[in-house]
Order: C-alpha cells, then sequence, then structure tokens
C-alpha cells in the first residue's frame, strides 16, 4: 500500500514569502516604535535636568553678590551664571558632546 | 496495491500551511499591537514635556504668588473642559524666601503614576533681572 507524498508545492512557497515580508514588517515596525520612546524618555529626562538646574541656579541667585559667577553642573551638563553690577549677564546652558569621526562626512564644496 | 489519493494528500498539505499562516499571523499581531503601545507611549510623554513646560513657564510669568491649578488636555495637547481627557496637569506653587517654587506633575488618566514632574523655581526677591 502507498501512500501519496505530501509536497510543498506553490502554495506553500507563496505563503512563506508572505510571511517572511510580514515578519520583516513588524519587526521594524517594532523596533521603530521602541526607538521613537527612548527619544521620547531621553528628551524627558533632558528637559528635567535643565529644569533643576535652573532650579539651583535660582536659589544661588537669591544669595549671589552683585558681581558673581557661577558654573552648576548635574550629569553631564552644566549652568553658567554670571551676575555684574546686579544685573544677569550671563544664563547659558551646556552639555559636553563629542564629534563622533568614525564616519567620513561630506564637508561641502569649498572644503 | 493501492495507491494515496492525491486530493486528500492536498487538502491536508494546505490545511497545514492554512494553519501555519495562521499562527504566523497572530504572532505578528501581537508585535503591531506592542509596537503601537510603545508608538503611543512616547507620543504621551513628548505631550506631557510640553504640556509641563507651559504650565512652568506661565507660572513663572504670572502675577499669582501662590496656588494651584488643573488642567485637562485631550491626547493631543488641547484643553479638555469635559470628559474625554487623557492628561492632567497639576502646578502647585508659592513663594518662600525670596523664591516662587513649585512642581508640575502631568497624570495620565490610563495610569495611577504620574507620568511627568518637572521642578519649577525663580528667583523674585530683588529686582535682579
Amino acid at each position: 500500500m502507498n501512500k501519496a507524498p505530501i509536497k510543498l508545492g506553490p502554495l506553500a512557497l507563496l505563503l512563506t514569502v508572505i510571511s517572511i515580508c510580514l515578519t520583516t514588517l513588524a519587526i521594524l515596525t517594532f523596533a521603530t516604535a521602541r526607538a521613537d520612546r527612548r527619544l521620547a524618555e531621553k528628551y524627558a529626562a533632558t528637559v528635567q535636568l535643565r529644569y533643576e538646574l535652573d532650579e539651583d541656579g535660582q536659589k544661588w541667585l537669591r544669595d549671589a553678590a552683585d558681581d558673581d559667577e557661577i558654573v552648576l553642573e548635574k550629569d553631564g551638563s552644566t549652568l553658567t551664571i554670571r551676575v555684574e553690577n546686579g544685573e544677569v549677564t550671563a544664563w547659558r546652558h551646556e552639555r559636553a558632546w563629542e564629534e563622533d569621526l568614525d564616519i567620513d562626512v561630506w564637508p561641502g564644496f569649498g572644503f | 496495491m493501492k495507491k494515496g489519493n492525491p486530493i486528500t494528500a492536498f487538502y491536508v498539505e494546505t490545511l497545514l500551511l492554512i494553519l501555519v499562516f495562521i499562527g504566523i499571523i497572530l504572532a505578528l499581531t501581537q508585535v503591531f499591537g506592542l509596537s503601537r503601545n510603545e508608538s503611543v507611549q512616547a507620543k504621551l510623554l513628548t505631550n506631557a514635556v510640553t504640556l509641563a513646560q507651559n504650565a512652568a513657564d506661565e507660572v513663572l510669568a504670572g502675577e499669582a504668588v501662590s496656588g494651584e491649578s488643573e488642567r485637562n488636555f485631550y491626547e493631543d495637547m488641547t484643553p479638555c473642559e469635559d470628559r474625554g481627557y487623557r492628561l492632567t496637569v497639576r502646578t502647585v506653587w508659592r513663594e518662600e524666601d525670596g523664591l516662587r517654587q513649585g512642581t508640575v506633575t502631568v497624570l495620565d488618566s490610563h495610569r495611577s503614576e504620574p507620568i511627568y514632574t518637572l521642578p519649577i523655581c525663580r528667583y523674585v526677591g530683588e529686582a535682579i533681572p
């Protein structure tokens, strides 16, 4: 007694291709959404850090002399405050940034 | 000598393929659902940060010495006067020792914990601009 073998035909091939395409789409969608969320969290943390530095700066300002200067630092960000003749002449937020030289970026015409 | 029925084999093959395909589709649907959830959370957090900054700037630039305020917004940051809001911005501030200090808290109606808080502080003592 012989049994007809079960073979994979064109239908299987089609469904396999469709499955691969859908899986790739799903992975890319999830990766993009995850990256969006990480970026949003990074933005929220940056704003919160900035306001915390501002809070420290305002407290320092209350007790500052007419000519004074301070650099406040927190988690890699700095706030420079300068008071001259009783007026705030500088209130600068900065963050250390290192240029990534791994990629050879085109500098533009004229360079 | 009997031969297997080729039509039966075809049906079995097709049924197996369809079942496997349905299983894959169900799994991928879960992944798409997770992606949407991540995207919604990112949008809510970004909007919460913007609303918190707006509330903070409003308090620091305002005339009120102390107070509390609570405002509701839809998901797209449109103010909401009735039900159906998603975000609530709660601001509490007071003046003490020459400083106007407070906190802005943004709450999500679908969660019990705040999704974002922002400290606010401004020196209002002497006339230093």
